[in-house]
C-alpha cells in the first residue's frame, strides 16, 4: 500500500460538506480510477490524496507518512498531477513545459535523467517533433499531451491523471491508454479520474465509485462496475455488461433508463 | 538561430548601444563638456538612469511573471504611485532627498501600496489581470492625492513638486541619488535571478506550479518584494516612470521567448538603454529646455500597451 486515505472530512468555503469522512487504501503498482457523477467529490478526493487539498480532519498517509508532513518538494518528489487547469502563461515552447517536470530533481542525482527521461516522455505522448513550438499555439489535444509528457517526466511513483481522456480524439485515447499502461508496468501507481466508463473498465485494475461526498464503493474493477452499485451512485438504472474487447481485455457497457 | 543564440547576439548588442549611449550622454548637454560638469552633474545623472532603467524593467518581468500578468507595470499597478508617497512622506518627516532613508520610507509605501493591490485582486486563488490594473489606478490617484496635499502644507523645496513625482525627471539625480538607490537595485537584481527558475513554473498557475514543487506563496511574494524594491529606490530619486517595465520585457520576450533567467538578464540592458536614450533626448531634444522623461517614455509606451491591451483582451474573450 502506497497511499491511504483515513476518515478524511473536507468542507467547502461555506462549510458545506465536500468529502464525508472518506476512507480508502491505493495499491503500489495498480491503476486506480475514481469514478462518479458530476459533484460527487472525485477532485476533491483526487486533491486530498494528491496533497493538493488540505483535509479538515482525518489523515492521508503517503508510505505510512503523513503527506502534511511533506516539503512542497518531497511531495513533487513522490507524486506529480494532471491538473484541469492546464493554460500557460506566455509563449514558453513545448520542451521548456516539459522540462519543467524535471524541477523537483534539480540540485539531487537525479538530474543525470533529465535529458533521458524528458526523451522517452516526449515519445510516449507523441510531441517530440513539437518540441521547439510554443504551447499556445497548439491545439487542445497536443496540449493536453505536452502536460502529460511532462507529469511522466516528473518521473514519480505516484500519478494522478485528472480526466485525461478529455480533449483527445479516438486515436489519443487509444495512444493514452498504452502510456498509462507502459507507466503501470515499469513499477508506477496511477490515479485516474474520468467519465469514460468503457474506457476505464478496460484500463483500472481497481475502482473507486463515488457518490454524494462519499465512496460507495472501492475494489477490484469487475467488482465494482457492477449494475447495482452505478444504478446507486448515479441515482439512475443503468445496466452493465461486461464483453470481450477486441485488445483481449474486457470491456464493460452500459445502459442507461 | 536558435533562442540562446539571439540572447547573447542581442544581448552583445545592447551593451554595444549602452557604451555608446553613455558616451553620448556625457559628451553632450546645454553647458560644455568640462570635467567637473561631466564628473559632478553627468555622470550621476547618467548612471542613474541606468539605474532606474535596470530597476524598473527587471521589476516588470517580475510582476508580469509572479502575477501571470502581461500588463503589469510598477507604475500602471499603483507600486510606483505608493513609492512617490512613501519618498514624499518621508521628507515631510525631515528626512533628506537621495538618502537611504527617503529610499527606506519609499520602499515602505510601495511594499503598501502592493500588498492591498494583491490583497484586493484575489479571487477564486488567483490575482485577476484586470483587477489589478483597476486597482493601480485608484492607488495612483490616492497617491497623487496625498502627494498634493503634503506639498501643498509643507515648504516647497522639502518636498518637491506634484508634476516632479507624475511625469519623473532625472534633474536632480546626483551622487547622493546614485548612493541611495543603488544596494537596493543590486538586492533586487540578485533575488530577482535567484527567482528566475521558479518564476517558469509559476506560468503554470498556482495549483500546476505547486504540484510541480514550487512554493508558490512564497515564491510570489519574494518577487513582489523583489519588484518593490527596484522600483521604489529609483522612484525615490526621478519620481514615477510608466510603461518601461512593460515595453521592455515584452520586447525581449518577442526575440528570446519568457524563460525568466534570459529575459531578466536582456531586460535589465534593455530597461538601462531605453531609458538613457529617453534621458537623452528629454535633454537634449529642446535644449536648453529639458522634456521631462516621464512623458517620453509615455509617448512610446502607451501605444504599445494598447495594443497589448487588445491582444490580452482577445485571449481571454473579453472583459464583462
Amino acid at each position: 500500500m502506497i497511499l491511504a486515505a483515513r476518515s478524511c472530512t473536507v468542507l467547502g468555503e461555506g462549510g458545506q460538506l465536500r468529502l464525508d469522512a472518506v476512507s480508502v487504501e491505493v495499491g503500489q503498482g495498480e491503476i486506480y480510477a475514481v469514478i462518479g457523477p458530476n459533484g460527487a467529490g472525485k477532485s476533491t478526493l483526487m486533491g486530498i490524496l494528491s496533497g493538493m487539498q488540505k483535509v479538515d480532519s482525518g489523515i492521508v498517509e503517503f508510505n505510512s507518512r503523513p503527506i502534511r508532513d511533506l516539503s512542497v518538494r518531497e511531495l513533487a518528489r513522490a507524486r506529480s498531477v494532471l491538473g484541469q487547469d492546464l493554460a500557460v502563461s506566455f509563449g514558453f515552447t513545448v520542451a521548456e513545459v516539459v522540462a519543467w517536470g524535471r524541477a523537483p530533481w534539480r540540485g539531487t542525482d537525479r538530474m543525470k535523467e533529465d535529458e533521458s527521461v524528458m526523451e522517452s516522455a516526449m515519445q510516449a505522448t507523441q510531441v517530440t517533433s513539437l518540441r521547439d513550438r510554443s504551447i499556445n499555439q497548439l491545439s487542445g489535444g497536443e496540449r493536453k499531451r505536452v502536460h502529460i509528457a511532462r507529469v511522466i517526466a516528473q518521473d514519480c511513483p505516484l500519478m494522478f491523471f485528472d480526466e485525461p481522456d478529455s480533449d483527445l480524439d479516438l486515436i489519443g485515447n487509444n495512444e493514452l491508454d498504452a502510456t498509462l499502461r507502459g507507466l503501470q508496468q515499469r513499477g508506477r501507481t496511477l490515479v485516474v479520474s474520468s467519465h469514460n466508463l468503457s474506457w476505464i473498465s478496460g484500463l483500472a485494475t481497481h475502482v473507486i465509485l463515488m457518490g454524494e461526498h462519499a465512496i460507495v464503493g472501492a475494489g477490484p474493477t469487475k467488482e465494482i462496475l457492477t449494475s447495482e452499485l452505478l444504478s446507486n451512485a448515479y441515482g439512475t438504472a443503468i445496466n452493465v455488461q461486461w464483453t470481450s474487447g477486441p485488445s483481449g481485455r474486457d470491456i464493460a457497457m452500459w445502459t442507461s433508463g | 538561430m536558435t533562442r540562446a543564440g539571439k540572447a547573447w547576439v542581442l544581448g552583445i548588442a545592447l551593451t554595444l548601444i549602452l557604451i555608446v549611449l553613455v558616451a553620448i550622454s556625457l559628451r553632450f548637454g546645454s553647458a560644455g563638456a568640462d570635467s567637473v560638469v561631466i564628473w559632478n552633474i553627468r555622470l550621476p545623472r547618467t548612471i542613474a538612469a541606468i539605474l532606474v532603467g535596470i530597476g524598473l524593467a527587471s521589476a516588470g518581468v517580475l510582476l508580469q511573471g509572479s502575477l501571470r500578468n502581461p500588463l503589469a507595470d510598477p507604475a500602471l499597478v499603483g507600486v510606483s504611485a505608493g513609492a512617490a508617497l512613501g519618498a514624499v512622506l518621508g521628507a515631510a518627516i525631515g528626512l533628506p532627498f537621495n538618502s537611504i532613508g527617503v529610499t527606506t520610507s519609499a520602499v515602505i509605501g510601495s511594499s503598501i501600496a502592493m500588498a492591498v493591490v494583491v490583497w484586493v485582486s484575489r479571487g477564486n486563488g488567483r490575482i485577476e489581470v484586470v483587477t489589478v490594473l483597476l486597482a493601480g489606478i485608484a492607488v495612483s490617484a490616492f497617491g497623487a492625492a496625498v502627494i498634493a496635499i503634503v506639498s501643498s502644507m509643507s515648504d516647497l523645496a522639502g518636498v518637491r513638486s506634484v508634476t516632479f513625482w507624475t511625469t519623473g525627471s532625472f534633474a536632480l539625480s546626483n551622487w547622493a541619488g546614485v548612493n541611495s538607490m543603488w544596494p537596493a537595485v543590486a538586492i533586487g537584481v540578485v533575488l530577482a535571478f535567484y527567482l528566475a527558475p521558479s518564476l517558469d513554473l509559476l506560468a503554470l498557475g498556482d495549483e500546476g506550479a505547486y504540484a510541480s514543487g514550487i512554493p508558490v506563496s512564497w515564491v510570489r511574494t519574494l518577487a513582489l518584494f523583489a519588484a518593490v524594491l527596484l522600483t521604489a529606490a529609483g522612484v525615490a530619486v526621478v519620481g514615477v516612470i510608466a510603461f518601461l517595465g512593460l515595453v521592455v520585457p515584452h520586447a525581449i520576450r518577442l526575440v528570446v521567448g519568457p524563460a525568466h533567467r534570459q529575459l531578466l538578464a536582456l531586460s535589465a540592458i534593455g530597461g538601462a538603454v531605453v531609458l538613457l536614450l529617453a534621458d537623452t533626448i528629454a535633454r537634449l531634444a529642446l535644449s536648453p529646455v529639458e522634456i521631462p522623461v516621464g512623458s517620453v517614455m509615455a509617448i512610446v509606451g502607451a501605444p504599445v500597451f494598447f495594443v497589448l491591451l487588445g491582444r490580452a483582451r482577445n485571449r481571454q474573450g473579453g472583459w464583462a
